[in-house]
């Protein structure tokens, strides 16, 4: 029978050895949700709906869209058409999130710990009091504010810290941006934050392994378009699926070890002649020690060191080279998220790219352009010294929350829609840390794992609940966005966050800083942009002036030499080297597996795992399964569908695996977006990553590696 | 008279179930009702292996099985190829559930009515509504919708340049063709 059939026994039983498709609807045992948002256009003879705009805080790509409200209910979702992170579409996790309103496990009234492992409702006056007044008793430099990256949230934490004297306000999402942000800023200077391919045009694109969120809505139909545009496409990763399964080539390579390859490429580039000399003659700076540093680099080295194939890595060296500069490696990629080496990754990115010469050339990289918030004017704080747990190649303002809580250098924290405890690294030490505070606050509008954890717990509004703040989009034409109060609080007494911090720092004592209203402060961000605030609201998104990109054009980069630095000095400071070089670790050694967290399409971490419509996905398509080559499971005796024991050096969880051609030899998959009571809460035995990954912060950089750890596996029991 | 139909193309579709939750927005579903559903096919094998995703759904046949068991005739197929659902007339019984070969039917466990895809894209396709349905939902363009009999159309032209097949031959007479 062709490898294409597909049976009925097939549709019933499950495709060929891959997760398996339980066809029975509604007997997954899921407590779902209540009716309240069913509604169809089916269901009255003139449907009217208002339009609002939407945020997506699913993920930390805040996609635009346009929300159609029926009767106040949430219906259908359009795309922002020229929002950067959609491109005109949504994902999986945005149709599920934007309905986590009607999840009926949200948080509904404040909560105070009870000291035994359980909470007590008490009004939002008592917790307001309490929670400021203890606040109000730390020493500015003892407490700290950790938030998510949906601005409102990021302002509104950011803004408490500071009024309270406080420098310690960290962003959760850039706790593992900056390697990969650090890592590019140090080659092409910090104004850089990524880069588009120009796909209608592109000759060559190379993507490397899967981003820590998977990959958004926008990058999914760029890597459709290149290859209907006749581009080659090669995905460099450890499993291939999702995009990499359309790749022309797939490269097989191990998580973290992306940088061998890089340094590989470079040295066969170099040697071969293959690089565009006048570019960076033009453009860089450098060269010739980068040159230097590549020497021992070769293809072979590569094959001995992570196991990459060294005529792979001379076919990509004249793949690329052939096309350039209608080529680049894409800006959204797994590289530089959560392994050893990521931000020496990222540099060796922006390095290679810079010897194809593909920057802003057509068919090549489009460097993004920040979008930046206007000035504050006579509503701006002033802002105390920034916290020393940064790290030094972190971008400013970014980094340093795991390493702080970890050293328990603080002693109160607030937790403003991010959850730490099971994003942060290893979930055994967060929790210690946490549980060590003398003080613990959660905003958000779940019990997250950190919730569970926090001596008060204050329901915030969901998505479409609340009017947000501005968020802005670094892009080839920079945009801003906004979410509107779309639907009143299905849980009624859920506030929003800028009015719950503005009553924390009332009873702490603070006079003044949260006297403007959030009209006030958006207002104000958006001065500079051809948006006033209810045009935006109206609207949803909006790009500014395609803000100096011309195709052929190397813009001025903020670097210290206004040019590309193959070379940088403060790496050297930092404990690295100058030029980039092999600090990876292969984890490839008999006996043992590298365990990679990996996204799913519908939840790439436990706040977009929550939405219902997550939730089911996960059961259903046996999400919580971990993947593992049939060749790989055979040499550890372990067969399809079987029960695990996963151990690491920080600790054991149970799964049940799934053989897969598609992954690589000598790794794990290990889903992301499980915490410890949703992993139980599935049909089979789901592992909680948090629980296997380790504490350690990358050097330099300081962003957690949290995202592949040296695993062992057994069969349960054994 | 149109006779809907579809294209969907594997080689395009990365697995990304974005159709599958658009769906539920679009048609104000539950999230345990999936009109959507995937089948995960894995071919060859390392390192020259990869995954096909199947998106499937009610394939709106013009000689459905589903039609034909219905005793009340709730499940009908209208003059446009669509197949519907008259919810006032069913009677809950499933046969449409056991008789369909793709098993395409969700039961709504509120009215206890097997339901399905309504190719509610056709007003998108239509009057051009802004709609997130599974065709326009798509990032990567795996979806076409048009009309059968309008040679015209890109759905025809596209089926006719691709050999796109049904999914499982031709007893139930598909709308929905596969490039695979």
């Amino acid at each position: 029978m062709s490898e294409n059939a597909i049976t009925r026994r097939g549709f019933l039983a499950g495709g060929t050895g891959v997760a398996a498709v339980a066809v029975t609807a509604g007997s997954l045992g899921l407590s779902g949700c209540s009716t309240p948002y069913s509604v169809s256009e089916h269901e009255d003879d003139e449907p009217t709906y208002r339009q609002a705009s939407g945020l997506c805080t699913a993920c930390p790509r805040l996609c635009a869209y346009t929300a159609y409200v029926k009767q106040d209910k949430v219906a259908k979702l359009i795309a922002a058409p020229g929002n950067p992170s959609t491109q005109g579409k949504l994902c999986a996790r945005g149709y599920a999130f934007s309905k986590s309103a009607y999840a009926t496990d949200r948080l509904t009234e404040p909560l105070r710990a009870k000291g035994d492992g359980t909470f007590e409702q008490v009004s939002w006056d008592t917790a307001l009091k309490e929670v400021g007044s203890k606040l109000g008793g730390y020493d500015p430099d003892q407490l700290m504010v950790m938030h998510s990256a949906e601005p409102t949230a990021a302002f509104y934490g950011t803004r408490l810290a500071n009024a309270l004297g406080s420098g310690n306000s960290f962003g959760a999402e850039a706790d593992y941006e900056p390697s990969r942000l650090g890592g590019i800023a140090q080659v092409m200077g910090a104004d850089v934050t990524g880069w588009d391919v120009d796909v209608e045009r592109c000759g060559a694109l190379l993507i490397l392994g899967t981003p820590a969120h998977g990959f958004g809505p926008a990058q999914l139909r760029r890597v459709i378009k290149a290859k209907n545009s006749g581009c080659q496409v090669v995905y460099a990763g450890p499993v291939r699926d999702g995009v990499g399964s359309h790749a022309d080539w797939w490269l097989p390579v191990m998580p973290g070890s992306e940088l061998g390859l890089l340094l590989a490429l470079a040295h066969a580039l170099i040697e071969g002649n293959l690089y565009d000399a006048d570019f960076v003659g033009a453009h860089a700076e450098g060269f010739d020690e980068f040159r230097d540093a590549m020497a021992d680099y070769t293809p072979q080295w590569a094959q001995a060191t992570c196991g990459v194939d060294a005529s792979d890595v001379e076919r990509l060296a004249q793949v690329l080279a052939a096309a350039r500069p209608a080529c680049a490696i894409a800006a959204q990629g797994g590289f530089g998220q959560g392994m050893v080496a990521s931000g020496e990754t990222a540099r060796m990115v922006c390095a290679v790219n810079t010897l194809l010469g593909v920057w802003d050339q057509p068919g090549g990289a489009q460097l993004y352009r920040k979008a930046t918030p206007g000035d504050l004017g006579d509503l701006a704080l002033d802002a105390p010294d920034a916290p020393t747990d940064r790290s030094p190649l972190a971008p400013a303002g970014m980094g340093g929350a795991c390493a702080t809580l970890l050293a328990g250098k603080v002693k109160a924290a607030v937790f403003v829609g991010c959850d730490p405890a099971t994003e942060g690294g290893s979930y055994q030490k967060m929790k210690s840390a946490i549980d060590g505070l003398g003080l613990s606050v959660v905003i958000d509008w779940r019990m997250s794992e950190t919730a569970r954890l926090a001596d008060y717990v204050l329901p915030a509004c969901a998505d479409l609940e609340f009017d947000g703040m501005p968020a802005f989009y670094d892009a080839t034409s920079p945009a801003v966005a906004i979410g509107d109060r779309v639907i009143d609080p299905v849980a009624t007494d859920a506030r929003p966050v800028d009015q719950i911090v503005a009553g924390i720092a009332q009873t702490a004592g603070v006079v003044g800083a949260f006297d403007p209203s959030l009209d006030d402060f958006a207002a104000a961000e958006l001065s500079g942009w051809s948006t006033s605030l209810d045009n935006l609201r109206a609207v949803g998104s909006v790009s500014g002036a395609n803000s100096g990109y011309h195709s052929g054009e190397m813009p001025a980069l903020k670097t210290g030499s206004g040019k590309v630095e193959l070379v940088s000095d403060a790496c050297a400071d930092a404990g690295l080297t100058k030029a980039p070089h092999w600090t990876g670790e292969a984890i490839v050694s008999s006996g043992s597996l590298c365990a990679l967290v990996s996204a799913l399409p519908y939840q790439s971490n436990t706040n977009s795992a929550a939405a219902p419509g997550s939730a089911f996905l996960a059961d259903k398509y046996l999400g919580g399964r971990a993947l593992i080559n049939p060749e790989t499971a055979r040499a550890f005796g372990i067969g399809d569908g079987e029960r695990v024991t996963v151990s690491s050096e920080s600790g054991s969880q149970d799964a049940v695996v799934s053989l897969a051609e598609r992954v690589m030899p000598g790794v794990l998959v290990i889903p992301a977006g499980f915490d410890p009571t949703t992993a139980s809460a599935g049909s089979e035995p789901r592992p909680v990553a948090a629980e296997l990954v380790g504490d350690s912060l990358e050097t330099g950089y300081g962003s957690p590696v949290n995202r592949a750890v040296k695993v062992t596996v057994q069969k349960a029991g054994a | 008279m149109a006779r809907y139909g579809m294209l969907i193309n594997t080689k395009r579709c990365v697995g990304c179930f974005t159709c599958v939750t658009a769906c539920q927005s679009q048609n104000g579903l539950e999230p345990e009702e999936d009109f959507v559903k995937y089948s995960f096919l894995e071919h060859g094998s390392y390192p020259n292996a990869t995954v096909e995703c199947v998106p499937h759904q009610c394939m709106h046949c013009a000689d459905a099985p589903c039609a034909a068991v219905c005793p009340t005739k709730a499940t009908f197929i209208s003059d446009d190829g669509v197949v519907g659902v008259d919810t006032g007339r069913c009677i809950g019984c499933l046969y449409c559930v056991a008789a369909c070969p793709y098993g395409a039917r969700v039961v709504n466990e509120h009215t206890g009515v097997p339901e399905k895809c309504r190719y509610c894209t056709v007003s998108a396709y239509t009057n051009g509504d802004p709609m997130c349905t599974c065709v326009e939902a798509c990032p990567t363009g795996a979806r076409v919708f048009g009309d059968l009999d309008d040679p015209d159309c890109d759905l025809v032209k596209e089926i006719a340049e691709t050999s796109a097949q049904p999914l499982l031959g031709d007893t139930t007479k598909t709308s929905i063709y596969y490039v695979r």
